[in-house]
C-alpha cells in the first residue's frame, strides 16, 4: 500500500496559537480516509494547509513523492489535488453547469491567444470540456439543475455541486471539507454512495466530517484530531472503541449531547 | 544642511495638508465606505474661498476661517443629500457611487471656475511673506500656520472621536453599520455628519495650503490623488494611517520638488504608492479589521 | 430563431456601417466615428471590469500610449500604417504588463485608487515628454491610404473604424466564452475558489489587463487619425471616467450594452460641446443623474420589462 500523500510534523501557528501541531499521517492511494475531531481540532486548517491556502509554519507535505509544502494553490491543483469548502464557495452568479465547466479548467489547454481565434481554434476542446462538465454534473445527480444559478440552489445541491466542480478535472486526491454539513439523512445517503463510487473509480479521498455516521460507514481508516494533534489513527472499529476519542468529543460536548438526546428519547 | 532643513519644513507643510485631506477621506469612508472623489475639489474650493474671503474681500482671517467652515460643511452636506444618499438608499454598486462623485467633482470644479474665474489666484498668507530665520534657515510663516493649525485640528478630531457620544456612534457605525443601526444609531444622519465634516477638513486643508502655491480651480484632481494616495498608503479608514500617509507623501513631494522637478510629482506619487502597497497591500495601518478604529 | 437572430444582427451591423458612411453628413460621420472608438474602449473595459472584476481608471492612459506611438511611427517615421497601429497596441500592452504585475495584487478600492494614480502619472508623462509634443501635442496628422484605398475622407475612415469595432466586439465575445474567459469569471466571483481549481490568479489578471490595454492602444491609434491631431487632453482621467460610464450604462457585463453605452455617451458629449464653458457642469450633472437613475445600466431596464412581459404572458 503506497502513500499518495504524506504529511510530516505539520504545524500551523495563528498568532502564537497552534491550530495544527506536529501532525503526521499518510493517505493510502485509492482509499477513503476520514479526518474527524471536535470543533476547533484543526480539521479545516489541515485541508487549507494541504491545498495551499495556508502555508505551514513548520513541517512538510509530500504528494506522490514530491514536496508541495507552501506551493501556491493553483500549482497544487495542477498536480492533482482538488477540494471542496465547508462554507460553500460556489460562483454564485454563474449557472451550475458553468461552475463545473470552470472546474474543468485544468483539463483544457487553450489560452488567450487561441481564444482570440474563436470556435475555429477552440471548438473541439470546448466540446470535450462541455461533455466532461455534463458528465460530472450527471454523476452527482444535478443534471436537471444545470441551468440554475448556483446561488439559487438548495444547500444540499450546493454541496453536490462543489463535489462535481472538484472532481470534473479528474484529480487523484479529493479533499472534502464537511460535505455532509446541512444535509438531511436521505441526502447524506446519496452522498455516501457517490463517495464510494469515486473510490471505486480509483480516487483517493480525504473526508473531513463530524457526522460520525457518514464517516464510520464509508471510510477504510480514520485519523482523529484533537486540539490540533493526532489523537489516534485506525480503522473505524478501533477508533470507535477508543475511550480517548469519546473523551475528546465529550470535552467539546458533542457526543454527550447526542448521547443525552438518545437517552431522553428512550426514556419517553 | 540648510537645504535639508528647508526640505523637511516643506515636507511637513505639504504633509500636514495631505494628512488633513486623507483624514477627511477616511472620516467619510469609515462610516459609509464611499470613496468620495469630489474631495480634491473640496480642498480646491477651500483654497479658492480662502482667497475670495481673505485676499479679495479683505475679511479678518478668523472670520474667513469660520465662513469656510460653514460653506464647506454645507457643500459636503449638499453632496451627500443630493448625490450619495439617494444612491446608498438604492444600494447602488460602489462603482456607481464613485462615478457619481466624479460627476459632483465636475460640477464643483466648473461652478468654481465660472464663479470665481479660471485663473490661478495668489492667496495671501495671514502672517505675511517675510521668512522667519531660525538658525540660518529662512522659513515662511505660513509653514507654521499649516503645521500648527493641522495639529490643532487633529487634536480636536481625536477628542471628538474618542471622548464624545458622537465619536462613539461614529466608531460603532464604522465597525459594524448594521449592528449600529440595530442599537438605534441613525447611520444616515451620521453619514450626513461625516460628509459635512469631510467637507470642512478638506476645505481647511485647501485654505492652509493655497498661500504656499496658488489657489486655482484646476488643482482639485491633483489634490485628490495626493489625498487618496496618502489615505491608501496609510491604510483606508485608519486615522493614524492618514497622518502617516500624509507625511510620507509630503516628504516625497518635497524631495521631488527640491531635487528632481515639479513636473513628475504624480508619477512619483504613483511609484511610492506601489512601493508601499507592494509590501503591505492594505497600507501601513490598513485592515487589522476590528482594531481599525480602536486607537488613534 | 437563432438563425433569424444572426441575420438580424448582421443586418444591424451592416446598417450601422453603411448608413453613416453614405449619409454624406459630416457631423453624423464624426459622431459615428467617435462612437465606434468609444465602443472599442467600452467593450475592452467591459471585459476587464465587468467580466474579470478588475476596476481600472487607467484605460485612457493606454489609449494615449497607442495614439502617440502610432503617430510617431507612422506620421513622423513613415512606418506602415497598420504596423504602427499594432506597435501602438503592443506598447500599450507592454506598459500594462509592467505596471500590472505590482498593481493588480491590489483589490477593490485600493486597485481603483492605484489605477487612478497610474492614469494621472501617465498623463503627466504625456504633458512633459518631448516625444509627445508636450502640452501642445502633435499636429499635421494625415489619414493614410491602405491597400490602394485612400482613407482621407472621414466616411472612408469611418468604415475602417466600424470594422475595427466589429473585430474588437467579436474578440471580446470569443474571449469571454473561452476557457481563459471562464477562468476570469471565476476570479471575479471568488478568487480562493478559482485558485484551488487551478487558476493562476495573478497571471490571468495581468493577462487580461494587458490584452484590454492593447485594445485600448489600438483604439487610441485609430482615434489619432480620426481627429488628425493628438494632445494630452484626449488621454486624461476624464476619458477613463467617460468610458467607465459607458460600461455602466450598458450594464457592465454585456458587450452589446457597452456599445449602446458608447453611442449614448458619445452623442451626449457631442451635444454638450456647443455649450462652451458650461459643458463640464452639465456633463457632471448628467453623470450624476445617470448613476442615480440607471446604476445597473440599461440592460436592467430591458431585463425587468422582459420579465414582466414573460410573467404577464404565463
Amino acid at each position: 500500500m503506497t502513500a499518495l500523500l504524506s504529511v510530516q510534523e505539520l504545524t500551523k501557528l495563528f498568532g502564537g496559537v497552534a491550530a495544527v501541531d506536529r501532525v503526521s499521517f499518510a493517505l493510502p492511494k485509492g482509499k477513503l480516509t476520514g479526518l474527524i475531531g471536535p470543533n476547533g481540532s484543526g480539521k479545516s486548517t489541515m485541508i487549507n494547509l494541504i491545498s495551499g491556502l495556508h502555508s505551514p509554519t513548520r513541517g512538510t507535505v509530500q504528494f506522490k513523492g514530491q514536496d508541495i509544502t507552501s506551493l501556491p494553490p493553483h500549482r497544487i491543483a495542477c498536480l492533482g489535488i482538488a477540494r471542496t469548502f465547508q462554507l460553500l464557495r460556489l460562483f454564485g452568479d454563474l449557472s451550475a453547469f458553468e461552475n463545473v465547466l470552470i472546474g474543468a479548467h485544468l483539463r483544457g489547454k487553450h489560452g488567450f491567444a487561441a481564444a482570440c481565434g474563436g470556435p475555429l481554434l477552440t471548438g473541439a476542446e470546448e466540446r470535450r470540456l462541455h461533455d466532461l462538465a455534463r458528465e460530472a454534473l450527471e454523476f452527482v445527480g444535478l443534471g436537471p439543475r444545470a441551468g440554475v444559478k448556483a446561488k439559487l440552489l438548495t444547500s444540499g445541491e450546493g454541496r453536490l455541486l462543489e463535489i462535481a466542480r472538484a472532481i470534473v478535472a479528474e484529480p487523484e486526491l479529493v479533499l472534502l471539507d464537511e460535505p455532509a454539513a446541512g444535509l438531511n439523512s436521505a441526502e447524506t445517503g446519496v452522498l455516501a454512495e457517490k463517495l464510494l463510487s469515486l473510490v471505486e473509480r480509483g480516487k483517493t479521498l480525504l473526508l473531513v466530517d463530524h457526522h460520525m455516521s457518514l464517516v464510520m460507514n464509508v471510510v477504510s481508516s480514520v485519523i482523529v484530531l484533537a486540539g490540533g494533534r493526532v489523537l489516534t489513527i485506525g480503522t473505524p472499529q478501533e477508533v470507535q472503541a477508543d475511550g480517548r476519542v469519546i473523551e475528546s468529543y465529550l470535552g467539546s460536548g458533542e457526543i454527550y449531547r447526542r448521547h443525552r438526546a438518545k437517552r431522553e428519547v428512550s426514556e419517553h | 544642511m540648510v537645504s535639508f532643513v528647508e526640505v523637511v519644513i516643506t515636507a511637513a507643510s505639504f504633509g500636514a495638508a495631505f494628512a488633513l485631506l486623507a483624514l477627511s477621506i477616511n472620516v467619510i469612508y469609515s462610516t459609509s465606505t464611499v470613496l468620495n472623489f469630489a474631495q480634491g475639489e473640496f480642498m480646491m474650493l477651500g483654497g479658492m474661498l480662502g482667497w475670495a474671503f481673505y485676499s479679495a474681500l479683505g475679511l479678518p482671517y478668523w472670520l474667513a476661517v469660520l465662513l469656510i467652515v460653514g460653506c464647506m460643511g454645507l457643500v459636503g452636506l449638499l453632496e451627500y443629500s443630493l448625490v450619495v444618499r439617494p444612491l446608498l438608499l438604492r444600494r447602488a454598486a460602489d462603482i456607481a457611487i464613485m462615478i457619481a462623485t466624479f460627476g459632483a467633482a465636475y460640477v464643483i470644479r466648473t461652478a468654481t471656475a465660472l464663479g470665481m474665474g479660471r485663473v490661478e489666484r495668489p492667496a495671501k498668507p495671514p502672517l505675511g511673506q517675510t521668512p522667519v530665520v531660525i538658525g540660518h534657515v529662512p522659513i515662511l510663516p505660513q509653514s507654521f500656520v499649516v503645521i500648527g493649525l493641522t495639529c490643532a485640528v487633529l487634536v480636536l478630531a481625536w477628542w471628538l472621536y474618542t471622548r464624545t457620544t458622537l465619536g462613539l456612534a461614529l466608531r460603532a457605525a464604522a465597525f459594524d453599520p448594521d449592528g449600529a443601526q440595530l442599537v438605534g444609531i441613525n447611520v444616515d444622519k451620521l453619514n450626513a455628519v461625516t460628509f459635512a465634516g469631510g467637507g470642512v477638513l478638506a476645505g481647511v486643508a485647501g485654505l492652509l495650503i493655497s498661500p504656499l502655491s496658488y489657489a486655482s480651480p484646476w488643482f482639485g484632481i491633483t489634490f485628490a490623488i495626493s489625498g487618496f494616495a496618502a489615505a491608501i498608503v496609510g491604510g483606508l479608514g485608519s486615522w493614524p494611517g492618514a497622518v502617516a500617509g500624509g507625511i510620507i507623501l509630503g516628504l516625497a513631494n518635497a524631495i521631488m520638488l527640491r531635487y528632481v522637478s515639479g513636473q513628475w510629482g504624480t508619477f512619483a506619487t504613483f511609484a511610492l504608492m506601489l512601493l508601499v502597497l507592494y509590501v503591505r497591500p492594505t497600507g501601513i495601518f490598513g485592515e487589522r479589521s476590528a482594531a481599525r478604529f480602536g486607537t488613534v | 430563431m437563432a438563425h433569424r437572430n444572426t441575420t438580424l444582427t448582421l443586418a444591424a451591423v451592416a446598417a450601422a456601417i453603411v448608413i453613416p458612411a453614405l449619409s454624406g453628413n459630416g457631423y453624423v460621420i464624426q459622431v459615428a466615428s467617435l462612437a465606434a472608438i468609444g465602443a472599442m474602449m467600452a467593450v475592452s473595459l467591459g471585459i476587464l471590469y465587468g467580466h474579470a472584476g478588475q476596476l481600472s481608471f487607467a484605460h485612457a492612459a493606454f489609449y494615449g500610449i497607442g495614439a502617440y506611438t502610432a503617430v510617431v511611427l507612422h506620421t513622423q517615421r513613415g512606418l506602415d500604417f497598420f504596423l504602427s497601429l499594432l506597435a501602438g497596441a503592443a506598447l500599450a500592452g507592454l506598459a500594462a504588463f509592467v505596471v500590472g504585475l505590482p498593481t493588480l495584487r491590489l483589490r477593490g478600492n485600493y486597485l481603483a485608487i492605484a489605477t487612478m494614480a497610474l492614469q494621472l502619472g501617465i498623463s503627466e508623462v504625456f504633458v512633459n515628454a518631448k516625444i509627445t509634443g508636450g502640452s501642445v501635442g502633435i499636429f499635421g496628422i494625415v489619414r493614410p491610404a491602405v491597400f490602394g484605398i485612400s482613407l482621407e475622407s472621414p466616411a472612408a475612415y469611418y468604415v475602417l473604424l466600424a470594422l475595427a469595432a466589429v473585430l474588437v466586439f467579436a474578440l471580446a465575445q470569443f474571449i469571454v466564452h473561452s476557457r481563459p474567459g471562464r477562468a476570469l469569471a471565476a476570479v471575479r466571483e471568488d478568487e480562493t475558489a478559482a485558485s484551488v481549481i487551478g487558476v493562476d490568479i495573478i497571471r490571468y489578471k495581468v493577462s487580461i489587463f494587458t490584452i484590454t490595454a492593447m485594445i485600448a492602444g489600438l483604439a487610441g491609434g485609430l482615434f489619432a487619425y480620426q481627429l488628425e491631431y493628438v494632445s494630452p487632453e484626449s488621454f486624461n482621467l476624464d476619458w477613463s471616467i467617460a468610458v467607465l460610464s459607458m460600461v455602466i450604462i450598458g450594464g457592465k457585463r454585456s458587450a452589446l450594452g457597452a456599445v449602446i453605452g458608447a453611442v449614448i455617451v458619445t452623442i451626449v458629449t457631442q451635444l454638450l460641446f456647443s455649450m462652451g464653458e458650461l459643458q463640464f457642469l452639465v456633463y457632471g450633472l448628467w453623470i450624476i443623474l445617470i448613476m442615480l437613475f440607471l446604476p445597473d445600466g440599461l440592460v436592467s431596464i430591458w431585463r425587468t420589462s422582459y420579465r414582466k412581459v414573460r410573467e404577464a404572458g404565463s
